[in-house]
């Protein structure tokens, strides 16, 4: 819990805007910690010095903290085991070694280290070192990037308005002549292509995923980003998505729900994804801005202040200049209000009704993006010049975020039996947020999906229960309700009953084989074809979580693809099967099995799964020359390392937004795209079908690997 | 300014898993391993061996090319996610109320450049970017069903999918999708393609106890260096995954392998036809609608047995700038009937044996919204097309009179969905059975629509 003294200080970090709004202190405190965390999450964002500085407790406390109380004995776990199975839940599985480490480390330790985000980061620093957008700040990455259909549009219209004024049509391109300038315009601007920004983002979630120490934020990353999904092919929000993950997603993975809820429902990513920035008020109805102007001090009116500069004016007259919507915008649209309540808090099943969606719809109208250069801040500068002015009558703005005093409904709402009264402005909106973060319904809902990603598809009442009642007591906090979970007997029972999702299914394997990724792309392709593509779910609702949804008919084919072409190694994805096993080569396919199984899933029982390939392997002698050919394919892959910069630059699947865009923009699958992806075709004789680099593959695709 | 959202895939929620994903110490063998089993007498379960899976998995081969098998009809149904706007689609003529409703949505009168098709005879008109189905429904082959939907009052997408596809409106607890008890209820074991989605992920319509087929591209099945069959004597990566996958303990994943296996032997002995002879020469729109629906065509003229296909269409959810004549709902409107109309032509003289019908979980508000879009709504519209279809009319009651409206917003819902899904089942298929309507709709004692001629 955030202390008395630390609000007031970020208090002073706030400029005074906000206290010309007289309302209730306490979402005032809400809505000044969520921008003084902003902040905050800026500056670490610029410095990743911040993240080893902040943390390097956990060694310190060492083994043994005993906090903790977990019941994995009573579940039948040795500590092992117990150590494996948290791995698998709490980070995107083992790497070799990683088992015994953490039962050196103690896993009480091991799991407060994690919800306390404090371990140091060691690989991860120098992976995401390139990946420059991360550093930028959201104005920033708005004037940085690029979308080259927009571009392409602004060029066509300009060339059109030439034509119209009778100038010269000499310089009438073809459309691709013209996308080719446009392209190679741009570069030379010093901006970038949109696309990079999303290939950047891409490999940040990747490698972070499957390099950092801090496992459990990344889970958590991944479940709250999908909990509020954005699919990245919708144009208007894919500018904003870098900084919606890393601003308004990552601070909160482990903290405070209601925080989490204002950090989305106020970015500009949220609002243009599900349309609030184009709700405003329906026709006929008071707007905060009117509202102020009935009611306010005359010394703020801005007729006074006109009517001493242009003159004659009177009080009649006295009105806010035109800036309510256009008559063709003018009224609700419910698409965030509805989603707000079904998907990110409530529940569909919580208890709000149709008149509820169209009140919170008005309490949220006006809750816009303001983009750096685009025509609402121009004509809002324009109309109502004083800032002091604007402040008065409600405007609020904030690094992208718009409360629109002149497009908010200020009169009477009702939200679920809770009053909201007429005159107001952002408070409206900041109050049904807090209504339902606090809600037991939202308690109940968001405790459900944790304990459906953390524990089984199906968890119990009483677990679920139980985790509403912590978040509930504990005021959202997600880090205590998974501290309840953990605890809990359900959990340590639920060992190997989920099957992993495709992401789970990718990090793990890399992670599995202690591989170096050299371009995430790969991995983007391979996610595509397994059925997660990453940042393109196409509904708000994110990807599933159950394993009904992943399992199937062709999608255990390309489970069991993807595990034959990873462990063939790649130049972009390399590892070494010898390292390891420290050059100790297996010498028949029985102990090759053996010693892999145990490497790749460790402490799992894989008598079944080794008897079940010996009879189709047939239990003979690996060929001596084994080991000659592992080296050799080491060298290889060295060698493969030029060929490299040429897939570096290959991002099918992350990469071709621009063509989407360019195409039709109508959001469809690029058929041509997965057409592309190239299957491995038999070669080679027996001897290198068994092979260890065979025997790793059918391990990685087997059943038992997809269970977690 | 588009900015629909596909909402293409069921929501995550409270789970309501189909199969069960409890573990047992020791496979045991499910109803459908039996079924299968018990027809050849060669599957055994649990045996880490993999030939008698081999062979039992010629038999189906050889049977899925016999001649009942190759004479079933064949259902297609295409959902079209997010909500279609059915007003949008086919409206009255001439009709003031509407107009007055959506200023903005606006179509030009009949006869007018980009305007609205009228669908002769009936009062209605057709939104000039389906005009390909409008030929077809002049031609007698398609109908229109109007103010069709559910009698749940959900304007949740995730909700009102489930609901379709479970085919139990208000019911959350089924376990099992409408196509999967019709596969069922038709009773034909043994061919693996019997139910196929052409979709990533299975969709609820097709879960349940009967397998089915989910992929998106029939190219994917195959194992990557599967070198077929024992009789080359040598191990390959598909029999080693066939006995892992035969021996779990994890009954999904036993079941989806089994069916993966089955399906991939089908594939493989229909592979040449495929990529031969039946390729079509028919241009489909490049889209995942069109895809879907070109290859759906391809294992029907391979007689594979199929006899339930999904296909889905997404973007339907019109929030914003949902156009008139061009536009967001234009757009998805031309795929539609574009790829239909492609697979129409693409069947042939298969034509006979195929029905087709369209579905979406609600429509959209009659007024138009604060952004030039629909919000969500009640009642929609749905086209069913076959040479038996009794096509040229607009089947259904309809009204957009202000005292008319659902909860004063929505078109009324006047036809529930499932008379019509169980009337198509009924009549095309021939679902057998006295009591098929109940078996397919539980808790359903509505009358099937008849909209084929028998």
């Amino acid at each position: 819990m955030i202390s008395v003294g630390v609000i007031s200080v970020w208090e002073m970090m706030v400029d005074e805007e906000l206290r010309e709004l007289k309302s209730s202190a306490t979402h005032l405190v809400q809505w000044k910690r969520q921008v003084g965390r902003s902040l905050v999450t800026l500056v670490a964002a610029l410095s990743f010095s911040a993240m080893a500085a902040h943390g390097s407790r956990v060694s310190e406390l060492g083994k043994d903290q005993g906090m903790l109380q977990l019941p994995y004995a009573l579940a039948g776990l040795t500590e092992h085991q117990a150590a494996a199975h948290l791995l698998d839940r709490f980070a995107f599985g083992a790497r070799p070694g990683d088992v015994e480490a953490m039962v050196d480390f103690g896993l009480s330790a091991w799991i407060e280290g994690q919800l306390e985000q404090s371990f140091v980061e060691k690989e991860l620093p120098k992976r995401i070192a390139t990946l420059d957008a991360l550093k930028l700040s959201p104005a920033e990455l708005e004037e940085e990037f690029v979308n080259p259909a927009d571009y392409l549009r602004m060029k066509r219209r300009e060339a059109r308005m030439q034509a119209d004024e009778g100038g010269a049509r000499s310089d009438s391109q073809n459309p691709d002549q013209m996308r080719r300038a446009a392209l190679a315009e741009i570069e030379q601007s010093g901006k970038r292509l949109e696309s990079v920004l999303i290939d950047q983002l891409f490999a940040n979630k990747m490698l972070r995923g499957i390099y950092s120490e801090n496992q459990l934020a990344e889970v958590l990353a991944d479940f709250w980003f999908n909990h509020f999904n954005i699919d990245a092919r919708e144009k208007e929000a894919r500018p904003f998505l870098l900084s919606y993950e890393r601003d308004a997603i990552r601070p909160h993975v482990l903290g405070n729900f209601s925080e989490l809820l204002l950090a989305t429902a106020s970015h500009p990513a949220m609002l243009m994804y599900l349309d609030n920035a184009r709700s405003a008020v329906e026709p006929g109805r008071e707007t905060t801005a009117e509202f102020k102007m009935r009611g306010g001090p005359d010394s703020l009116r801005p007729e006074r202040r006109r009517s001493r500069l242009g003159g004659g004016r009177t009080a009649s007259t006295r009105r806010v200049p035109n800036l309510r919507p256009a008559t063709s915008a003018a009224g609700l649209n419910e698409n965030y209000a509805r989603e707000l309540m079904e998907l990110h808090t409530l529940g569909v099943d919580g208890g709000y009704t149709q008149a509820d969606v169209v009140e919170v719809a008005r309490a949220l109208s006006g809750w816009m993006a303001l983009r750096q250069d685009g025509p609402m801040r121009e004509r809002l500068e324009r109309r109502i010049a004083s800032e002091q002015v604007r402040h008065y009558l409600g405007f609020v703005e904030r690094e992208g975020f718009f409360f629109n005093a002149a497009f908010h409904d200020a009169e009477k709402k009702s939200v679920l039996g809770h009053d909201l009264p007429a005159g107001r402005g952002i408070e409206d909106g900041l109050d049904v947020l807090e209504l339902l973060a606090a809600h037991p319904s939202t308690a109940r809902f968001v405790s459900f999906k944790l304990a459906q990603r953390f524990v089984a598809d199906e968890p119990s009442d009483a677990l679920v229960s139980q985790l509403a009642q912590e978040f509930t007591s504990s005021g959202g906090s997600t880090a205590s309700v998974l501290r309840s979970l953990v605890q809990s007997g359900e959990f340590w029972r639920s060992r190997r009953q989920k099957i992993k999702s495709p992401v789970d299914l990718v990090f793990s394997s890399v992670r599995a084989l202690d591989a170096s990724v050299r371009n995430p792309a790969r991995l983007g392709r391979w996610l595509q074809k397994l059925g997660q593509p990453v940042y393109r779910y196409p509904a708000p609702t994110g990807f599933p979580e159950t394993a009904d949804h992943w399992v199937n008919t062709g999608g255990l084919l390309n489970r069991m693809n993807f595990g034959l072409e990873i462990a063939q190694g790649t130049p972009t994805v390399r590892f070494s099967l010898l390292a390891l096993v420290d050059g100790r080569e297996p010498e028949s396919v029985e102990e090759g099995l053996r010693v892999f199984a145990k490497i790749l899933m460790p402490q799992r029982d894989h008598e079944a799964t080794i008897q079940a390939l010996l009879p189709a392997l047939g239990n003979r002698d690996l060929p001596e020359r084994l080991g000659r050919r592992l080296q050799m394919a080491d060298q290889r892959a060295e060698s493969e390392d030029e060929q490299m910069s040429a897939e570096t630059t290959d991002s099918i699947a992350y990469g071709d937004f621009e063509m989407a865009a360019t195409v039709g923009d109508d959001g469809e699958e690029s058929v041509a795209a997965m057409a592309r992806e190239p299957m491995i075709v038999a070669q080679g004789s027996f001897e290198e079908s068994a092979s260890l680099e065979h025997l790793v593959g059918l391990l990685l695709g087997s059943p038992e690997f997809q269970r977690r | 300014m588009s900015s629909h959202h596909d909402h293409s895939h069921p929501a995550t929620r409270p789970a309501t898993a189909t199969r069960p994903t409890t573990e047992s110490s020791a496979p045991s063998p499910t109803r459908r391993a039996l079924l299968k089993a018990g027809g050849l007498g060669l599957f055994s379960l649990g045996l880490a061996g993999s030939s008698p899976a081999f062979l039992s998995r010629a038999a189906w081969a050889a049977k899925s090319g016999d001649a009942a098998t190759s004479q079933r009809k064949t259902l297609v149904t295409i959902f079209q996610r997010g909500a279609m706007d059915g007003l949008a689609a086919v409206q009255p003529l001439r009709s003031q109320t509407l107009e007055g409703f959506r200023p903005g949505l606006t179509l030009p009168g009949v006869g007018k450049d980009g305007g609205l098709i009228e669908l002769k005879g009936t009062g209605f008109g057709m939104h000039p970017a389906l005009s390909p189905l409008s030929r077809l429904f002049q031609e007698g082959q398609l109908g229109v069903v109007h103010a069709v939907g559910s009698p749940d009052p959900t304007r949740s997408h995730f909700d009102a999918q489930d609901y379709m596809e479970t085919g139990t409106p208000g019911d959350k607890g089924t376990r099992s999708g409408w196509l999967n008890r019709v596969a069922g209820e038709l009773g034909h074991e043994g061919t693996p393609f019997r139910s196929l989605a052409m979709t990533g992920s299975l969709p609820k319509s097709l879960y349940g106890p009967e397998p089915a087929v989910a992929v998106s591209r029939l190219e994917h099945l195959r194992v990557s260096d599967n070198r077929g069959l024992p009789s080359g004597g040598l191990p390959s990566s598909g029999q080693g995954f066939e006995s892992l996958y035969q021996q779990t303990s994890q009954e999904l994943l036993r079941e989806a392998g089994q069916d993966t296996f089955a399906v991939v032997e089908a594939l493989a002995s229909v592979q040449q036809q495929v990529t031969g002879e039946l390729r079509s020469s028919v241009t489909y729109p490049r889209s995942v609608l069109g895809s879907a629906l070109r290859q759906i065509a391809l294992l029907i003229k391979a007689q594979v047995g199929l006899e339930v296909a999904f296909a889905e269409s997404g973007g339907w959810d019109t929030h914003v700038q949902q156009g008139s004549g061009n536009g967001t709902f234009a757009n998805r409107a031309r795929d539609l009937a574009e790829s239909i109309s492609a697979f129409w032509t693409d069947l042939g003289p298969f034509r006979d044996r195929v029905a087709l019908m369209t579905m979406t979980e609600f429509g959209r508000t009659v007024r138009q919204n604060g952004s030039g879009g629909t919000d969500h709504g009640h009642g929609s519209c749905l086209f069913v097309l076959g040479e038996k279809v009794r096509g040229g009319k607009v089947h259904g009651d309809f009204s957009v009179d202000s005292s008319d409206l659902y909860e004063d917003r929505d078109l009324a819902v006047t036809t529930d969905f499932r008379s019509v899904f169980s009337g198509v089942a009924r009549d095309h298929l021939q679902v057998p059975g006295k009591g098929s309507r109940t078996e397919i709709f539980p808790g359903w004692n509505g009358k099937p629509m008849r909209l084929l001629r028998t």
